[in-house]
């Protein structure tokens, strides 16, 4: 295991469009770092320049205190798990973990030996004699797992490997992983658009927009006190309301961020900041009521209340939200207002 | 069906021939029943001239060819599809081009090649020019391009070279492609009459289809010996055809790839 280090990353492509853009950030040693934004951001091209699938155009990369630079890809003791898991087809799922070790040319017994206890921790032993293709998603995913453990490399690289099963096996798949991760104490740097699942896996996470790496830090930081308006709405779920108003005192324009689940109804909360909403579209979950609304300037608002909330579309609703909770960001800027 | 036995006919009227009399295969109308099964065809045909060697002759070219072709059209099939140089699609472009270029064209510079590298009337002058082809290049290119690219991918990751990739990923992958152009290699260089014509002169280096040429005099052909050398030089190609046929019309029927 090692720790990974980007100094001074950029990648351009074609000598235009900027991938990445002066990435600094540190992996630590075992730790899980998610990287996250929406598609385009640049988080895969830092994964595949970690992999040495890109060349940086700037800055260096260190795996373990080494700069990888010019190192082929199979010579930087990585491994990656791909979305499409890039099975090979023609070979059988023994072939397949085999794979990185006979290439590495070791003794035939050892890798007998750990071919066995890799399927035997993935539950594939029943299936070794088979082809990717005969296998389903979940099964080709373990696999494709597998063949990244089975070397016990420097660093685990996974780009979006749950984003193609459907909704029950991918959180399924998603505990399995957190917990191999705390069992193995593996670095791994995982990639994807999804915030829910960046929340849930990461040690910390790193939120990337355009090339750009915006925020890092533990889930609850990253939620709790997003260091601007594109963090603010991308990580959580509903997304953060986002509203213009004018700072107290000064004459400067701020746009507020309230979290939705932050809303209670003002009754409840004499000396928090009011907000009057008219709701529209009140959708109960039970455990939850999300009340969808807009002001009287006509900005919508969302507001996630306990579930014993009764609300009707049409209603005026008094809420309110404790002044400490509220976050205050420039309004040209899109910056924290600390 | 009725295309089937268009089709069919000359290959029909070929077997027929070769076990007719000489005086029932020169009648006309044609006779399509003989009046019995002449098998002294065979052995007269190919008795008639050394068989047996121009069979070797041809043996050694066509497979030479093939593997000169499966393995060097994959080679810069690859570098096409996947490696980034410099001109790489102009170079590409010009490769295309030469396709179009009819052999009538090239055929006496490469006798002329051929000859500055001393190997007119040998077996060499055969094989040379045909160990690599812009027709494979192109075809095993499409292909590749066509596998997903995460396969490489992930073997560079799992610690192979490129050519690491190529023999251990890629080619595995291909097998349709390859057997597609093996197949088409062999019946072109096993087919192949012009350019032996042209750089064969002597009757120890001939192959099969000037063999075959014995039977036709200037004033005479012999039919029924012709055909009947005709059928056993057939016979090859359809031993192949049968053997391949599976990953042939497997690549030609699908584009992608499963999996």
């Amino acid at each position: 295991m090692a720790e990974v280090e980007f100094r001074g990353v950029t990648k351009r492509f074609s000598g235009e469009t900027t991938a990445v853009d002066a990435l600094d950030l540190e992996v630590a040693d075992g730790e899980l770092m998610v990287l996250v934004g929406p598609s385009g951001c640049g988080k895969s091209t830092a994964l595949r320049m970690v992999a040495g699938l890109e060349q940086p155009t700037e800055g260096s990369i260190l795996i373990g205190g080494r700069d990888v630079a010019g190192l082929s890809p199979g010579a930087r003791d990585v491994a990656m798990v791909f979305q499409s898991y890039a099975l090979y087809p023609h070979m059988t799922v023994r072939k397949n973990l085999a794979f990185p070790l006979r290439r590495r040319r070791m003794e035939k017994p050892e890798i007998e030996q750990r071919v066995a206890a890799v399927a035997e921790m993935l539950e594939l032993d029943e299936l070794l004699h088979r082809k990717p293709a005969q296998l389903s998603g979940g099964q080709r995913q373990r696999v494709a797992m597998g063949r990244a453990l089975i070397r016990e490399p420097l660093a685990f690289l996974l780009d979006e490997p749950l984003s193609n099963l459907d909704a029950k096996l991918r959180s399924e798949l998603r505990a399995e992983l957190k917990r191999l991760h705390a069992r193995l104490e593996i670095t791994m740097i995982y990639v994807t658009h999804d915030q829910v699942e960046a929340m849930t896996l990461g040690d910390r996470i790193a939120v990337m927009n355009r090339g750009r790496l915006l925020q890092v830090g533990t889930p609850e930081e990253v939620y709790g006190r997003p260091c601007n308006v594109f963090v603010a709405r991308f990580v959580g779920s509903p997304a953060m309301n986002l509203l213009p108003g004018t700072a107290v005192g000064q004459d400067a324009a701020v746009t507020i961020g309230i979290r939705p689940e932050l809303l209670r109804p003002a009754a409840e909360l004499a000396d928090g900041l009011g907000l009057n909403v008219v709701a529209e579209v009140v959708e109960p979950l039970g455990s939850d009521v999300f009340v969808h609304g807009r002001t009287d300037a006509g900005d919508e608002v969302v507001a996630r209340l306990p579930g014993k909330a009764r609300v009707a579309p049409g209603e005026r609703v008094a809420l309110a939200v404790p002044a400490a909770d509220v976050h205050r960001f420039d309004a040209d800027s899109g910056d924290l207002i600390e | 069906m009725p295309l089937a036995a268009v089709m069919l006919l000359p290959l029909v009227w070929m077997l027929v021939t070769s076990i007719e009399t000489r005086s029932e295969s020169q009648h006309f109308p044609p006779t399509l029943v003989p009046s019995g099964i002449h098998w002294e065809n065979y052995p007269n045909a190919l008795n008639a001239a050394p068989f047996g060697r121009f069979f070797a002759n041809s043996l050694v070219v066509t497979l030479a060819s093939v593997a000169g072709n499966l393995v060097f059209c994959s080679l810069a099939g690859y570098a096409f599809a996947r490696l980034r140089f410099f001109g790489r699609d102009v170079i590409f472009i010009v490769l295309l081009a030469t396709l179009m270029v009819p052999f009538q064209v090239t055929m006496i510079p490469t006798f002329l090649i051929v000859q500055h590298l001393g190997l007119v009337n040998t077996l060499g002058a055969l094989i040379a020019p045909n160990l690599v082809t812009p027709f494979g290049i192109f075809l095993l290119r499409q292909f590749f391009r066509t596998l997903p690219v995460e396969l490489e991918e992930a073997a560079r990751i799992d610690g192979c070279s490129r050519l690491g990739v190529l023999f251990r990923v890629v080619l595995p992958l291909s097998m349709p492609a390859l057997a597609t152009l093996g197949i088409i290699t062999f019946l072109w260089t096993w087919n192949d009459f012009l350019w032996p014509l042209i750089s064969i002169s002597s009757t120890d280096q001939s192959t099969v289809q000037l063999g075959l040429s014995f039977f036709q005099g200037a004033h005479q052909t012999r039919w029924t010996l012709l055909m009947a050398a005709n059928v056993v030089a057939l016979a090859p190609m359809l031993l192949v055809f049968v053997v391949a046929q599976r990953w042939f019309v497997q690549s030609l029927a699908s584009t992608g790839v499963k999996g």
